[in-house]
């Protein structure tokens, strides 16, 4: 009987122990899987475009400190460190950080930059070199990480500062390079703390036991899953060094929460609560990274500041008594305020809007679980400082139209697109009034009739067929009556309601009258208008009904700009891009997004239209922009629709074009032409862009003086006379009345060249 | 034909590009940057007049300028009507054209194309038409690396483009045709490319 017993012990016990190493058998491979393949899902990081600076670009001291800031540089007395900088009088002295881009590594600097004559003058190396050209590390504008996904930015063990590292073990886990995984002492320290406070308020784990809780485990306290834990922890300990371990808690933390996204690893901490990477911290930063990790969200130091600065000079005393930091640096690390910055540096939400558009443009060619995990580094061609100027251009120009109308504050929305009329390039995308929340883009997503936004392209379709039409080609502003096929008559009517008779093709568009372009259109032929569309870049060919004329036809602030990108980029069309090039996270190239050109219309004809789009600024329905900015050599168009439910205007100089919306949202009436509501915007916008002049007269068109109202030549006798361009062979040949068609006339024009008018 | 092509329209503007021509001898290799020429809209002042002296001699065949010699074959007797051609004094290169910002891109451009690396040769260039949009040299520089990547398509389009900004400058209106003509032959046809052949001929007779 008693042996009996004993052998089912034995048995038991055998069974048991064969159960136990089964299960750590199992436990092992699961672990070695798990740390072997360690890949963390890494979201796409989307990187604005990097600030090029080199001799002759004109940028002021303060556009460069501007953007300097915004990357987390610091101004210092000595500038060494990579990430500071010291503007002193007209130079600027920068330590610049290196960068890995797809096509080359641009190296950490430390240059002076000279600047003079309103831009910069040169740039100097420290052997007094002179450095042709350089860049800045490239702004991190957001990621594309899964709905209540982890974000991190992945650090290796030898960029981590040393200081740090040895701050983390002394204060979690200071035996971390002698135990075995597990820290008995540690144990039985917590447990005596937590004996005697009748409850666990210490942990004892090691930075390994944690790692295995942040891999694998929940974070429900009991006994089994600490037994679980633990045995881990020693397995991983067998299989792995203290710095393979270690390197993978660094990134594996949790460290905070931004909205949907959780913050893991000391990468994202270190951007995300000081915009600026690890390897700049200074000792009060990293004593609070180190605080943190005991509770992210207990010590957050932006909800709990109190908190978290009490914990954060615990950790600093606890620095200066390990000697990692001397008494001297720890009483100024522990005087200095926390050094946190607002909310939102990168992250989905500073800059939604543009992010959309990025990761629209990348889900029609990666998988989502690719583009949220893979790590891939999108580069954009986004300028912060052109989306400043225009976020700060739609908040106050609203503020004003509303102010100024007696409009009910806050019911007016907006939205704007910026576009590099040579590349193609976005530049910036505003999706609203309140530019930092995610939600309706109405960049991409409101399409709304574009009204007189269209007569360019009818004045294109004429401007084409220099046989038949020029600049000032006499059309009959008259009724126009239509039956429709639908047995529904179309009888449009100008704003003012008046018929202005005769008038030359470049005022009917600079004034936008209705009644002249529908008889321009009608003569045209529609089919022609419509063409116009595809040739200017637009994905889709519109119903060539006669109402597209007057604009009876939908498309998004970003469709506009497509269009009017083209017609100031004179005869050649690029697409739209937003994304330069995409890296794996390795920093090989994947995919480059290069510059594509299209044939478009012709270039002299577009020159032509560029002329008359000018004359809308100059003295047509954009006249008002003057009281912003010089629109001598700009162009643009306004737009409004029925009932002023929308008000447009679209528009450029020879670098760069915006296309602005305003109206509402419930599509109700919004009271605003395109020139007393998105033209103020517009022209607050291009103010602080300061676009470059077009060439009015370019593209082979020959300026003439002509006597517009009468489509014939003028001299200096002619009062009413202007400077027209037309085609090669195409200008007026009769004099106008008022010429005297006389040799003074040749002397004046000598005067004239003379004297420059 | 394709590589004859290629390596001619690269020596011309990429000239002076140390990774590409070396100059190992003391003879003058061509082109010389040229003397700095003021046009009423202030574009071409770049040059440097130092050499203006030292222009090479253009008969001795090694160093005779790609320029007077028609593109496509071996050289060939000019037509006979030198005096009414004009001569030209606009950039001829893109070191005559360009600032010292477009012209380091350009050199990284060379380099990266002599490793083989098409993209990223591409993508320098790319960078240095953002600081210089209109620079006729850099988007003929970008249509020969097109060329070479057998996008045939572009490479047109960016010699046109070249084209339209040229100027009537011929040492602009002569590659960008060489361009458009190889890339007519790599797509077999013949007749524009016997077109672009003629185009460019002329142009290249305006070059002294």
């Amino acid at each position: 009987m008693r042996q009996r017993l004993l052998v089912a012990g034995l048995v038991f016990v055998c069974l048991a122990a064969s159960a136990l190493a089964l299960y750590t058998f199992r436990l092992d491979a699961e672990l070695r899987a798990r740390f072997d393949g360690v890949r963390w899902a890494l979201p796409a990081q989307i990187y604005a475009a990097p600030l090029d600076i080199y001799a002759g670009r004109r940028l002021s001291p303060n556009d460069v400190v501007h953007e300097l800031r915004r990357l987390g540089y610091r101004a210092r007395d000595t500038v060494e460190r990579p990430g500071t900088y010291a503007l002193r009088g007209d130079s600027l002295e920068l330590a610049s950080r290196g960068f890995q881009f797809w096509d080359g590594t641009e190296p950490a600097r430390q240059v002076s930059i000279g600047f003079g004559d309103g831009g910069i003058r040169g740039i100097t190396g420290p052997a007094g070199n002179q450095v042709p050209i350089m860049r800045l590390d490239p702004m991190l504008i957001g990621s594309i990480f899964p709905k209540h996904g982890e974000d991190r930015v992945l650090v290796r063990l030898e960029d981590v500062p040393p200081l740090l590292l040895d701050t983390l073990i002394a204060v979690e886990d200071g035996d971390f390079y002698s135990h075995y995984g597990i820290d008995w002492s540690g144990i039985a320290r917590a447990a005596w703390a937590n004996l005697q406070a009748g409850g666990v308020v210490q942990g004892g784990s090691t930075i390994t036991q944690q790692l295995i809780k942040n891999f694998f485990l929940s974070s429900e306290r009991t006994w089994i899953r600490k037994a679980k834990e633990a045995l881990m922890a020693v397995l991983l300990e067998i299989h792995y060094s203290k710095e393979e371990i270690l390197e993978a808690y660094l990134n594996e933390v949790y460290l905070g929460q931004d909205g949907p996204r959780a913050v893991h690893g000391f990468g994202l901490a270190s951007v995300f609560y000081f915009g600026k990477p690890l390897g700049e911290l200074l000792p009060e930063e990293v004593a609070l990274l180190v605080g943190i990790v005991k509770g992210p969200s207990y010590y957050n130091p932006r909800r709990n500041p109190q908190r978290a600065l009490s914990r954060r000079n615990l950790v600093i005393e606890r620095m200066a008594g390990d000697g990692l930091i001397s008494e001297p640096e720890a009483s100024q690390a522990a005087d200095a305020s926390l050094g946190v910055r607002a909310r939102g540096d990168r992250g989905t939400s500073q800059y939604p809007a543009y992010v959309d558009l990025v990761r629209r443009q990348l889900q029609a060619q990666y998988r989502e679980e690719d583009l949220t995990s893979e790590g891939l580094r999108i580069f954009t061609a986004f300028d912060p400082r052109v989306q400043a100027a225009a976020e700060r251009a739609i908040r106050e120009g609203l503020d004003a139209i509303e102010q100024g109308r007696k409009i009910e504050a806050g019911t007016l929305e907006a939205a704007a697109v910026v576009t590099s009329v040579e590349t193609g390039e976005i530049l910036a995308l505003v999706g609203g009034r309140q530019a930092g929340y995610a939600g309706f883009n109405r960049s991409l997503d409101a399409k709304r009739p574009i009204g007189s936004l269209a007569k360019p392209l009818v004045y294109l379709a004429a401007l084409s067929k220099p046989d038949r039409y020029r600049l000032t080609t006499l059309l009959p502003d008259a009724p126009v009556r239509l039956e429709m096929p639908n047995g529904t008559v179309w009888m449009p009517e100008n704003y003012d309601r008046e018929l202005h008779g005769d008038v030359p093709i470049f005022e009917a568009l600079s004034k936008s009258y209705n009644l002249a372009t529908v008889q321009l259109a009608l003569g045209v032929g529609m089919q022609d208008v419509a063409r116009q569309y595809v040739l200017l870049g637009d994905d889709t060919k519109p119903a060539p009904l006669p109402s597209l004329a007057l604009g009876a036809v939908e498309r998004s602030p970003l469709e506009v700009a497509q269009l009017y990108n083209s017609i100031g980029a004179g005869g050649f069309v690029t697409p739209l891009q937003a994304i330069r090039d995409v890296q794996d996270r390795m920093g090989q190239p994947l995919e480059r997004y290069g510059r594509k050109l299209r044939g478009g219309p012709d270039a002299g004809a577009i020159a032509l239209l560029q002329w008359a789009m000018n004359r809308v600024m100059i003295d047509g329905t954009a006249r008002s922009a003057a009281r912003y900015l010089q629109p001598g050599a700009l162009a643009g168009k306004t737009g409004t629709t029925d009932e002023l439910r929308d008000s447009w205007f679209a528009g450029f100089g020879s670098d760069v074009q915006a296309t602005v919306w305003v109206g509402r949202d419930d599509n109700k009436p919004a009271g605003l032409t395109g020139a007393s509501g998105a033209l103020q915007l517009w022209a607050r916008l291009m103010a602080s862009l300061d676009p470059r002049p077009l060439d009015l007269y370019g593209a082979g068109a020959e300026p003439t003086w002509v006597v517009p109202a009468a489509d014939a030549l003028a001299d200096t006798a002619c009062m009413d006379r202007l400077l027209v361009p037309y085609l090669p062979g195409s200008a007026p040949v009769e004099w106008a009345p008022c010429a005297r068609q006389s040799e003074q006339g040749q002397d004046n024009s000598f005067w004239e060249r003379l004297f420059g008018s | 034909m394709k590589y004859f092509v290629t390596s001619l329209l690269l020596g011309l503007l990429l000239s002076g590009c140390g990774s590409l021509r070396q100059q190992g001898q003391n003879e003058p290799v061509w082109p010389y940057p040229e003397p700095p020429v003021v046009e009423d809209d202030g574009r071409y002042h770049r040059g440097s007049r130092s050499r203006e002296q030292t222009a090479p001699d253009t008969t001795t065949s090694d160093t005779k300028p790609f320029g007077t010699r028609p593109w496509g074959g071996p050289a060939q007797p000019l037509p006979e009507e030198p005096e009414a051609v004009p001569s030209f004094s606009g950039p001829k290169n893109l070191r005559d054209d360009a600032g010292p910002a477009a012209i380091a891109l350009a050199d990284q451009a060379a380099a990266l194309r002599n490793q083989g690396d098409l993209q990223g040769a591409a993508a320098q260039l790319e960078r240095a038409l953002r600081i210089e949009p209109r620079n006729a040299f850099l988007w003929l520089l970008l249509g020969q690396i097109h060329l070479e990547q057998a996008d045939t398509d572009q490479a047109r389009q960016m010699a046109h483009r070249a084209r339209s900004l040229a100027s009537g400058n011929p040492y602009v209106l002569g590659p960008a045709w060489r361009i458009a003509e190889a890339a007519w032959r790599a797509e077999g046809d013949a007749a524009q490319a016997e077109d672009a052949a003629r185009s460019a001929e002329q142009a290249e007779l305006s070059q002294t």
